[in-house]
């Protein structure tokens, strides 16, 4: 390119400028460093708009380093999508608005967890859940005997069927008047009476 | 990936770019952060030769724009104060502080088309093809805004360099 002397005000400022830049071609510099070992008031010009410059440069701004938080994000964004579908979209849901939610309902669990377990502090939680899962029966004496009187007349009744099975009817028969005399009451007694097949036997 | 790399120096970069741009450390901040994200979320990977840092700037001057164009009804440039590194010389920062001030009110009276010019080539050290890629313009026009930038900061700054 060949050098085309400035002549207005915003010629020379945008060829003193390119100047100091380095954006001259080197006929436009020879041409330039001509033409200003002439003018002084270039001359100085020149000199203003490199302190100018340098003036500028002072401003120096250290930048933060930037949060933890984003380079978390920024990780996440960068990670190649090969998730399953359902991590992705507990990725794709604002963590920050489900990890409140989850924090209270841990602090809630430890919290009534403590509480069920206040007579231990490292005891197996397995044993003490289970402990508390098994509802406690309080029987009176009298329910305590019927519920000796049923067990004992089951136990009589499925000896009976089992004699009749062997066709032992002496063994049957004896077995049978046992249960009536010991339990008239039971519900052993009642099903074997219920049951026609026995009827002509019993 | 190239952005892991140079992550701290793009992200310096970014952020002292809008910083200048928008005179807020908050905007500055939060601008630096987006483009990276942009670029990570949009970029990543398909960059095809172009180099990282021209298209991290194009969305940051982007975002700058957009920022000053929102904000131009009622604009008044906050002039923040600047950081002071510890252990130094409080008579020192206290002038830094004061010439810091006299710039960014200079720059801040600059129209936003030369203000990014003149951060781009004095602060970024970008050559005038770099620059009119950012700012998708001719590089005449970049060389006569930057003129002109600089015409106007002589004067406006002129009182304050003959301390």
């Amino acid at each position: 390119m060949t050098f085309k002397a400035p002549v207005t005000e915003e010629e020379w400022a945008e060829y003193l400028s390119a100047l100091i830049d380095g954006e001259l071609t080197n006929d436009e510099i020879a041409g330039i460093e001509i033409l200003l070992k002439n003018n002084q008031e270039r001359s100085a010009q020149l000199e203003d708009m490199k302190s100018t410059s340098g003036f500028l440069k002072k401003w120096d701004i250290k930048a933060p380093l930037p949060d933890a938080s984003f380079i978390r994000d920024l990780r996440n964004q960068a990670k190649p999508n090969t998730g399953f579908a359902l991590l992705r979209w507990l990725k794709n849901m604002k963590l920050r608005t489900i990890l409140p939610s989850f924090s209270v309902g841990l602090l809630a669990g430890i919290f009534f967890m403590s509480a069920f377990n206040s007579d231990n502090t490292s005891q197996n939680y397995v044993a003490a859940a289970s402990r508390y899962a098994e509802p406690e029966y309080k029987l009176s004496q009298r329910q305590t005997q019927k519920l000796f009187s049923e067990m004992d007349a089951e136990m009589l009744k499925v000896k009976i069927l089992d004699e009749l099975n062997k066709q032992n009817i002496e063994a049957a028969l004896k077995a049978y008047k046992n249960l009536k005399n010991k339990h008239p009451e039971s519900q052993a007694l009642k099903k074997l009476k219920e049951n026609r097949k026995l009827s002509f036997i019993l | 990936m190239d952005i892991w790399k140079n992550f701290n120096s793009y992200y310096a970069d970014l952020y002292c770019f809008a910083r200048r741009m928008l005179f807020s450390h908050e905007k500055a901040e939060d601008i630096a952060q987006e483009t990276i994200l942009r670029f990570v979320r949009d970029k990543s990977g398909r960059l095809n030769g172009e180099p990282a840092r021209k298209w991290l700037f194009v969305v940051a001057r982007n975002l700058c724009i957009s920022d000053l164009r929102s904000s131009s009804k009622n604009r008044e440039i906050p002039i923040e104060n600047h950081e002071r590194a510890s252990g130094s010389d409080p008579s020192v920062d206290i002038l830094e502080d004061e010439r810091n001030k006299k710039i960014e009110q200079a720059l801040s009276q600059l129209s936003d088309d030369m203000r990014e010019i003149i951060i781009l080539r004095e602060y970024e050290g970008m050559n005038y093809r770099e620059i009119s890629g950012i700012i998708n313009c001719p590089a005449g026009t970049v060389k006569s805004r930057l003129a002109r930038a600089r015409t106007e900061l002589q004067k406006l700054l002129a009182p304050f360099m003959e301390d």
